[in-house]
């Protein structure tokens, strides 16, 4: 395969992977918890839009809405009920409680839809594009991939940095106290954060399972966390343009591990790249060096 | 009108406020004094909620404010310029500024108050888009004291804004105090360790010690205590 | 009770007492017990192993690991490759094939201690959880394929019981809960030794014990040592039991199980290691039970474990931050001090 359909093809995939690094992030800046329950919330999402598009013959688009729509709510709720009142005490107590999350997820999606597998197809063809005699390997599908998951990181860059809201939320996350003075509600701005990681959880969700037969399943979507983990850890967990530098990296890396070594073991990989990430660059590519000071 | 009675606040178990009692007539500025864990923080944080008192009522213009929430506090006219500036450091100068206006809603009424501030500093204006951490100390107290008056309040409350200031700055910070108190008849409340600085603005003067008020008054009549001035203010 | 003097004062003489005694009524259970029991009375030893390092690890140390499945699967493979190649093993070769099982989980688990010395809480188990993740595909790996048997996995020909008159089943819940009074033993003097209180000291308060002279990484890397090496023991043993072995054996559910187990029971508590034990290791067959009752699909008695292992997380974290033995405590606590006779001071 020549190395710009690798290149292109890793671009594509790490672009999910980026979708779920910016969740992650997200949520870390506003309120300095990795929540591991991501991957389980965005299965819980895909296969709510599954049971619409698949089972129920609706829109693509609608289950789509509906997926991000359903991760809003489950966000919101989950920091609101969850998360809320471990948000300030030891720093294991909130591992403690996404993992618990986690399982019940897998247990109740399970429960509604049985552990087989599942699948998802996009709405958009996933033939590869030809140019002349060569095949590039992006299709329909992939174009569409870039474009959501750009549409909505511009959809975060413009509500962080531009808008009021967006502005409340960052103070909260950077001076909960000041903010509080200010008159900024901050409980619910980290809600609002939780929500919105998650609805692009749920993106990154819908996106995946389209990229192969058979991907749904209650335990499907744990790689997925820690390819998103690991992207958003060589971007720096404080960076959403290090999340989304991090999930093209780390697409790209897989596909060349991928093609030139074998396909099975990208879960080792990663888990090795992680490591030596963290052994050697802790806080990733794009940390900001400056302490915050008053 | 500011109004404290009896107000008890405590850490665990030392009174940092031991039945403190004192009103804060409407404009002019009041200079809050005493040595350091005096309880001067304590009352300014007490009064905006971020602690609660144990007991004892805090009212502003006849609302309660021991049960109101820190983030209605602003809604009430207090503003609240904390010990350090508060300055958020990964946010621009103006972005700070806008912070301040955000809880009334009014985009064009906030246009109009930045206006004002970067007319009052001009050294903001220089710095608009710049992260706040690139502002000198001087500078920053500046910017969270414009930041406070975005909220259009009636009431400011500062904490030690002099800290780590420069003679000269520390001046030029106590004179636009005084400007504005004079001009618009905001009603300030200066905790201060530097108290001589604060007795040279001030109408009205308190003085803490251990949680207790041990004198108030007229601000003159206090710096000319001597015996005063040596007990509890150091100089 | 009063207890005679010589085991108030000794805590490893306790423990002892409490491991023999331990053993006889085990002993006695698995006399009584029916085929299927003893199976559940092996199994519940085995993750009595597991559960007792990791709670040991995050109870004591503070350091929170998912990645104990990924250990299990190194035991139990070592177990399995070196039965392979030694067909006809005897028992007491048996045991030596077990001690290397934990040694190389051990020397693994020093590798990945050593390498996240320095990391905490979330990075900490996200790299632990990616472990869990990363090690069962290996036999995926074509050039790992012939070796360690693929998808398939391998089979684990382990001896039976001496002498043939044995039933297997008691057999096998003998060796596991061998494995467990064993872990127990060793775990329970660990933490009343020097080295346990090292891993709470840097637990509670990493400067003071560094400044206190203590080396924090040294300490750390210790405590993942040991609950890799529980882990891999426990691995093993189950290799042994269950005959074969293979990639999904030990998916990432068995690590957050595990971790559940010890928080239910209670972080850092031995007794909370066997409530945890038992909590994981029955509440498959009860689920299955409930759901029979309740003509439910096995979708749902299938899945209920994990719904309800994330609830007891969950909730464990909310409201009950010290688990059942934290509880069990708090009321033999409310006890004493009750019955005890108040003392009227001397005037």
């Amino acid at each position: 395969m020549s190395f710009i359909n690798l290149v292109i093809y890793g671009i594509a995939n790490g672009l999910i992977y980026a979708a779920v690094a910016l969740a992650l992030v997200l949520i870390w800046r506003s309120t300095r918890i990795v929540n591991f329950a991501q991957g389980g919330m965005l299965m819980f999402t895909t296969f709510i839009a599954w049971e619409l598009v698949v089972k129920h013959h609706q829109s693509y688009w609608l289950g789509l809405v509906v997926a991000m729509a359903a991760g809003l709510v489950l966000g919101g709720f989950v920091e609101r009920v969850l998360v809320r009142p471990v948000e300030n005490g030891p720093p294991l107590n909130p591992v403690i409680v996404t993992l618990g999350l986690l399982l019940m997820l897998e247990g109740f999606a399970g429960m509604i839809w049985g552990n087989g597998l599942s699948s998802f197809p996009p709405e958009f063809s996933v033939n590869y594009y030809h140019v002349g005699h060569q095949v590039i390997l992006f299709s329909p599908y992939f174009l569409f991939i870039v474009i959501a998951v750009a549409a909505v990181g511009l959809a975060l860059y413009l509500l962080f940095q531009r808008s009021p809201l967006g502005l409340r939320m960052r103070a909260s996350a950077f001076s909960p106290e000041v903010a509080r003075l200010l008159g900024v509600r901050v409980g619910r701005m980290l809600t609002l954060g939780w929500a919105l990681a998650a609805a692009v959880g749920a993106l990154a969700g819908v996106l995946i399972a389209g990229t192969q037969p058979n991907y749904i399943n209650p335990n499907g979507f744990d790689s997925l966390l820690i390819f998103g983990f690991t992207a958003a850890v060589i971007g720096g967990l404080d960076s959403a343009v290090g999340a989304v530098v991090g999930g093209v990296l780390l697409g790209v890396a897989l596909e060349i591990l991928d093609v030139h070594v074998s396909n099975d073991i990208d879960s080792f990989f990663v888990f090795a790249l992680l490591l030596i990430v963290l052994m050697i660059r802790p806080n990733g590519l794009f940390a900001r060096t400056a302490v915050r000071r008053v | 009108m500011l109004a404290l009675d009896e107000v008890v606040t405590t850490y665990g178990a030392v009174r940092a406020l031991d039945g403190v009692s004192l009103q804060v007539p409407d404009g002019g500025i009041t200079a809050v004094l005493g040595a350091n864990g005096a309880g001067k923080t304590t009352l300014l944080r007490s009064i905006n909620g971020l602690v609660r008192p144990a007991s004892g009522s805090i009212t502003y213009r006849d609302r309660d404010l021991v049960s109101a929430k820190v983030e209605e506090v602003v809604t009430f006219g207090i503003a609240h310029v904390p010990e350090g500036r508060g300055v958020i450091t990964e946010l621009t100068v103006e972005e700070n500024l806008r912070l301040g206006a955000l809880w009334r809603g009014d985009r064009a009424d906030a246009n109009a108050g930045l206006g004002e501030i970067y007319a009052m500093f001009p050294p903001l204006d220089e710095r608009r888009g710049k992260p706040a951490d690139t502002l000198s100390g001087g500078e920053r107290q500046m910017l969270a004291i414009g930041r406070a008056l975005m909220s259009r309040p009636t009431l400011l409350l500062l904490d030690e804004p002099s800290l780590g200031l420069a003679p000269r700055v520390t001046a030029q910070i106590m004179a636009t105090l005084k400007r504005l108190s004079d001009e618009q008849g905001l009603t300030v409340v200066l905790v201060e360790q530097n108290a001589r600085s604060a007795l040279s603005v001030a109408a009205t003067a308190v003085v803490l010690n251990l949680g207790r008020v041990v004198a108030a008054g007229d601000a003159a009549e206090l710096a000319a205590d001597t015996k005063l001035r040596h007990a509890y203010l150091g100089f | 009770m009063k207890l005679p003097a010589v085991l108030t004062r000794s805590t490893a003489l306790r423990n002892l007492a409490i491991t023999v005694v331990a053993g006889l009524v085990l002993f006695g259970l698995t006399e009584v017990f029916s085929e299927y029991r003893n199976t559940q009375l092996a199994n519940a030893g085995i993750n009595f192993c597991a559960i007792a390092g990791l709670t040991v690890l995050t109870g004591l140390s503070g350091q929170i690991s998912l990645g104990n499945g990924a250990f299990m699967f190194i035991g139990a493979y070592t177990v399995a490759l070196l039965l392979k190649h030694h067909p006809s093993t005897s028992n007491p070769e048996l045991v030596l094939i077990v001690v290397a099982a934990v040694v190389v989980a051990a020397i693994v688990g020093g590798f990945v201690g050593t390498a996240a010395a320095r990391l905490r809480g979330p990075y900490l188990a996200g790299v632990t959880l990616a472990l869990a993740l990363g090690v069962p595909v290996l036999p995926d790996y074509q050039h790992l394929e012939g070796p360690l048997g693929g998808h398939a996995g391998l089979i684990v020909n382990a001896p039976g019981p001496p002498g043939g008159t044995l039933d297997l089943e008691r057999w096998q819940a003998w060796i596991c809960c061998l494995a467990a009074l064993v872990t127990f033993f060793v775990l329970a003097n660990l933490r009343s030794s020097r080295v346990g209180r090292s891993f709470t000291a840097v637990r509670d308060d990493e400067i003071a014990a560094s400044l206190a002279g203590m080396s924090v990484p040294r300490i750390q890397i210790l405590a993942f040592v040991v609950s890799a090496g529980s882990a891999g023991l426990a691995g093993a043993m189950l290799a042994i039991i269950d005959g074969q072995i293979g990639p999904q054996s030990f998916p990432l559910q068995i690590s957050l199980f595990l971790l559940a187990g010890a928080v239910f029971g209670g972080l850092g508590s031995m007794a909370g290691a066997a409530y945890g034990a038992v909590l994981i290791t029955f509440l498959g067959g009860w689920s299955t039970d409930l759901s029979n009752a309740l003509s439910l699909p096995s979708k749902v008695d299938l899945n209920l474990p994990p719904a309800f292992y994330g609830l007891v997380l969950i909730v464990s974290m909310l409201l009950f931050p010290f688990g059942l033995q934290g509880l069990v405590r708090r009321g033999w606590h409310r006890v004493r001090t009750r019955t005890r006779p108040v003392e009227v001071a001397a005037r």
